[in-house]
């Protein structure tokens, strides 16, 4: 970890070395405890920065992204909090944390978002998938995928061979099998499927084309999630949550 | 506005032809001594026949200070005159006076098949109205058509008080005279506005009206309107009239045939009530405590707890009631101070109120949960219920003293939600930032994009064919037992010897070599699949030279088993040391044969 941290950072260490900091001999971790301290202290700007350092060093830790997201809150930047809240919750979807504190940083928001409708039965199965996250269910594909083959393996190797119990085994595990595996690609494709942005400014005008001459369709407010349709240039083709959509300046935006 | 009224099937066909001149003229009736709260018709005549059957009427809705109650009302008439027939429609507005004043009837435009007549405009005063007061009885201030005389119906409003503390309550009640049955029920027209009151409506009873006499005739008195006014304000506040409409029978003249086969026509008659004034006084800052509950009037409190004895957090039901003349909806709850060992929650409240003879008779009660959280005699403070005593004019405090409660411990242990009270949260804020668990994380790879995931997720697919042929070979040997038993012939032949090698030391001559030479015999036996039993040196030797063993193996396979024959039965020819070399000879030959197979 000290390694890549060097490796990553060769040029502000040199430069720190240069003003005579001590600041080769800290590891990433060292600095996180040090914007925790910051932060508990109330001093949200030190703690901030030493956050963004670590962002700059490919640290990308739901931990580190959850702890930034408060500080920037506490600075009354409000979409970088979403921003990375949401980045945070792309790590880690199964800390419910992230999740209540996005929630309360975009009842903060400006613009207010109708809440997609759900049946009961979906919001319960996407709360279960967020709780187990995509990872932990492609582990479980491949238990159930190594229970298969070891019922494979004990029929076939057995000399009477497969009974109809076995059968009914196969069948059940095979049914497993295809639950879980749609349930992990429909988690995968939830969080991470399309490409997601967080507005950082104020109000950001969203254009009809990808330069400034094009004309205003309409306003768009600090924290609201935005659909990454396309890019051109410095330009994001986006569309928001009630089905509107135009071009916005790649600036203007955190991409999640 | 145009009114279109359709005429034109009151005109019989025969009667068209005659519809050659047409006259129309409009007036009023009665056209002197109109009153505010007197109704007057207006009467648009059309002589002469009409071809057609629409009659429009423009105009009506630029009359001023005046409105229209009902109408229009068609009669129609024809009589031959002369050999000349003669007709004549009638159009009948019954019209009510807004207010007091001047009133307008603008020149009306009504027209008739294309033709357009204009009526002269009719201008007349509306005098104000005697509220409330009964004329004399005779004085019919122009009805239309003869309606109820003023004398024979009135309505007349009543205060229960013409004075009133602020707080205190007032009762108005609106009561309709009348000498004879009016034929419907009287409505509404308008009522004043009383903001300066906390009003409530009290419901009447029909039942409840009576006979009474004033100037020396007889009415029957029904109560219209029965409100409680509460004051809030001290001052002289008016109570402006109310007025009634009210349907009357009214018969159109005195032909003895109309009035013995006819009932009359409906005809609406609009009363008026006299405006009346409270005085209102404030109420003395003398005297008042800084709890003082609002109530005014003359009350009593009465307070009870529902058991003497309860165990610790066992619900007690305190009840206070205050009764009494007077308007207690808006009154606070006696004090109680609670003592710290008690949880007292909110209480629930019932109000009820009644009138007698004009008086307003109000009870409201308080009805607290109580949990005693200790146990001991629990002597709780005094109720205070501060209160106007309107007849003595002065601030009263009426405390009652609560009976000792007293708590025993109990089974059950004091629930600390419900002794302390429920956790509420006051404001949602973030959650705080998390500690350092371990080491901080570089961009991970999602688990389906690792190396590991993907071996793992294939590796059983590679397994499957192993398993197959594994399963596959197990299931031939099952068919097949002599090939089973050729394939297990080494590994027995090789065990049996590792099982006599463990006996070396130990077992005499003759075992040793007995169990080397069957380890020989049945290897050979195994491998073609026979009996131990029968297998003589020469089929062994035909068997293992019908497979190809060379002659050589196979003539050391026969000196080794002569040799153990020799050893059983002469134990005294094979010392220890050669028991060694035997066995190591026999294992030779097993493998020797295996690879010569």
């Amino acid at each position: 970890m000290v390694r890549r941290f060097a490796q990553a950072g060769v040029l502000p260490l040199m430069l720190a070395l240069l003003c005579g900091m001590s600041f080769a001999a800290r590891t990433p971790e060292d600095v996180f405890l040090e914007g925790n301290a910051h932060y508990e202290e109330g001093r949200y700007a030190a703690a901030a920065a030493a956050y963004r350092s670590l962002l700059r060093y490919q640290i990308r830790d739901p931990v580190l992204e959850f702890n930034l997201a408060n500080t920037e809150f506490r600075l009354g930047n409000l979409g970088r909090a979403i921003l990375h809240y949401e980045r945070a919750r792309r790590l880690d979807p199964t800390d419910r944390e992230i999740g209540a504190n996005l929630e309360f940083a975009r009842s903060f928001r400006y613009d207010q978002v109708e809440p997609e409708r759900q049946v009961a039965i979906v919001r319960w199965t996407h709360a279960l998938q967020d709780r187990l996250g995509p990872d932990r269910q492609a582990w479980a594909l491949v238990a159930v995928v190594w229970l298969i083959a070891a019922l494979q393996a004990w029929c076939f190797s057995r000399p009477r061979g497969w009974t109809a119990t076995h059968g009914w085994l196969l069948g059940a595990l095979l049914l497993v099998l295809a639950v879980s595996s749609a349930s992990w690609y429909a988690t995968l494709h939830r969080l991470e499927g399309r490409r997601r942005a967080v507005v950082l400014e104020q109000v950001v005008e969203v254009l009809a084309g990808p330069g400034t001459n094009n004309p205003t369709l309409f306003t768009v407010h600090e924290g609201l999630g935005l659909w990454i349709r396309g890019e051109r240039d410095e330009w994001l083709q986006v569309s928001v949550p009630n089905g509107l959509n135009g071009w916005i300046a790649k600036e203007a935006v955190g991409e999640v | 506005m145009a009114a279109v009224v359709l005429v034109g099937s009151l005109f019989p066909a025969a009667l068209a032809e005659a519809a050659g001149s047409l006259e129309v003229r409009a007036f009023i009736q009665p056209d002197y001594d109109i009153t505010e709260t007197q109704t007057l018709r207006l009467v648009l005549e059309i002589k002469g026949g009409a071809r057609g059957s629409e009659i429009s009427i423009l105009g009506l809705a630029l009359m001023n200070n005046l409105q229209i109650v009902s109408g229009p009302a068609s009669h129609f008439q024809s009589q031959w005159s002369n050999g000349r027939l003669s007709s004549s429609t009638q159009l009948v507005y019954t019209l009510l006076p807004e207010a007091s004043g001047a009133a307008e009837i603008p020149a009306l435009t009504v027209k008739i098949n294309d033709r357009s007549f204009t009526t002269a405009p009719i201008r007349f005063d509306v005098g104000r109205s005697p509220a409330g007061v009964p004329p004399r009885p005779g004085t019919r201030r122009g009805s239309a058509g003869g309606s109820a005389d003023d004398a024979d119906l009135f309505i007349r409003a009543h205060l229960g008080q013409t004075e009133a503390w602020v707080g205190e309550s007032v009762s108005l009640s609106v009561l309709l005279y009348s000498t004879e049955r009016f034929a419907g029920g009287p409505s509404l027209r308008s009522s004043p506005s009383l903001s300066s009151f906390w009003v409530e409506d009290i419901e009447i009873d029909p039942q409840d009206s009576f006979n009474t006499k004033i100037e020396g005739r007889v009415y029957r008195a029904m109560p219209l309107i029965l409100k409680i006014l509460v004051p809030q304000t001290s001052g002289e506040i008016d109570v402006e009239p109310f007025v009634m409409q009210i349907p009357v029978r009214v018969r159109s003249s005195g032909d003895p045939f109309e009035r013995m086969f006819s009932f009359g026509r409906m005809q609406p008659v609009v009363r008026k009530s006299q405006p009346l004034t409270l005085k209102v006084r404030p109420l003395p800052t003398a005297g008042r405590m800084a709890d003082f509950s609002g109530a005014v009037g003359v009350y009593r409190l009465k307070v009870s707890l529902d058991r003497e004895d309860a165990a610790v957090s066992e619900a007690v039901a305190l009840t206070a009631t205050v009764e009494g003349e007077g308007f207690l909806r808006a009154v606070a709850a006696p004090i109680l101070d609670p003592p710290p060992d008690i949880k007292l929650f909110d209480p629930k409240v019932t109000t009820s109120s009644r009138t007698v003879r004009g008086k307003l008779i109000s009870r409201k009660t308080w009805e607290w949960i109580m949990i005693p959280l200790a146990p001991g005699e629990l002597q709780l403070p005094p109720l205070r219920f501060q209160y106007f005593d309107t007849e003595s004019e002065s601030y009263k405090l009426a405390d009652k003293e609560l009976p000792p409660l007293v708590v025993r411990q109990g089974d059950a242990t004091p629930d600390p939600t419900l002794a302390r009270g429920d956790i509420q949260l006051q404001r949602r804020d973030l959650a705080f930032i998390k500690p350092l668990r371990g080491m901080l994380k570089e961009r991970v790879p999602r688990a389906h994009d690792r190396v590991v995931f993907l071996t793992a997720m294939l590796l059983p697919l590679a397994w499957a064919p192993l398993f197959v042929l594994v399963g596959r070979h197990r299931a031939r040997l099952q068919r097949n037992l002599g090939l089973a038993r050729s394939r297990k012939a080494r590994a027995g032949a090789r065990q049996r010897l590792r099982r006599t090698a463990r006996r070396l030391g130990q077992s005499d001559s003759a075992v040793f070599h007995e169990e080397v030479a069957r380890a020989l015999v049945e290897y050979v036996a195994d491998r073609f699949n026979r009996s131990a039993a029968g297998l003589t040196y020469q089929l062994a030797d035909e068997l293992l030279a019908a497979k190809g063993l060379e002659e050589v193996l196979r003539q050391r396979f026969r000196t080794c088993l002569e040799a153990c024959d020799f050893a059983r039965f002469v134990p005294s020819s094979s010392a220890p040391e050669r028991r060694g070399e035997m066995l190591a000879e026999a294992g030779k030959l097993i493998d020797e044969m295996e690879r010569s197979w």
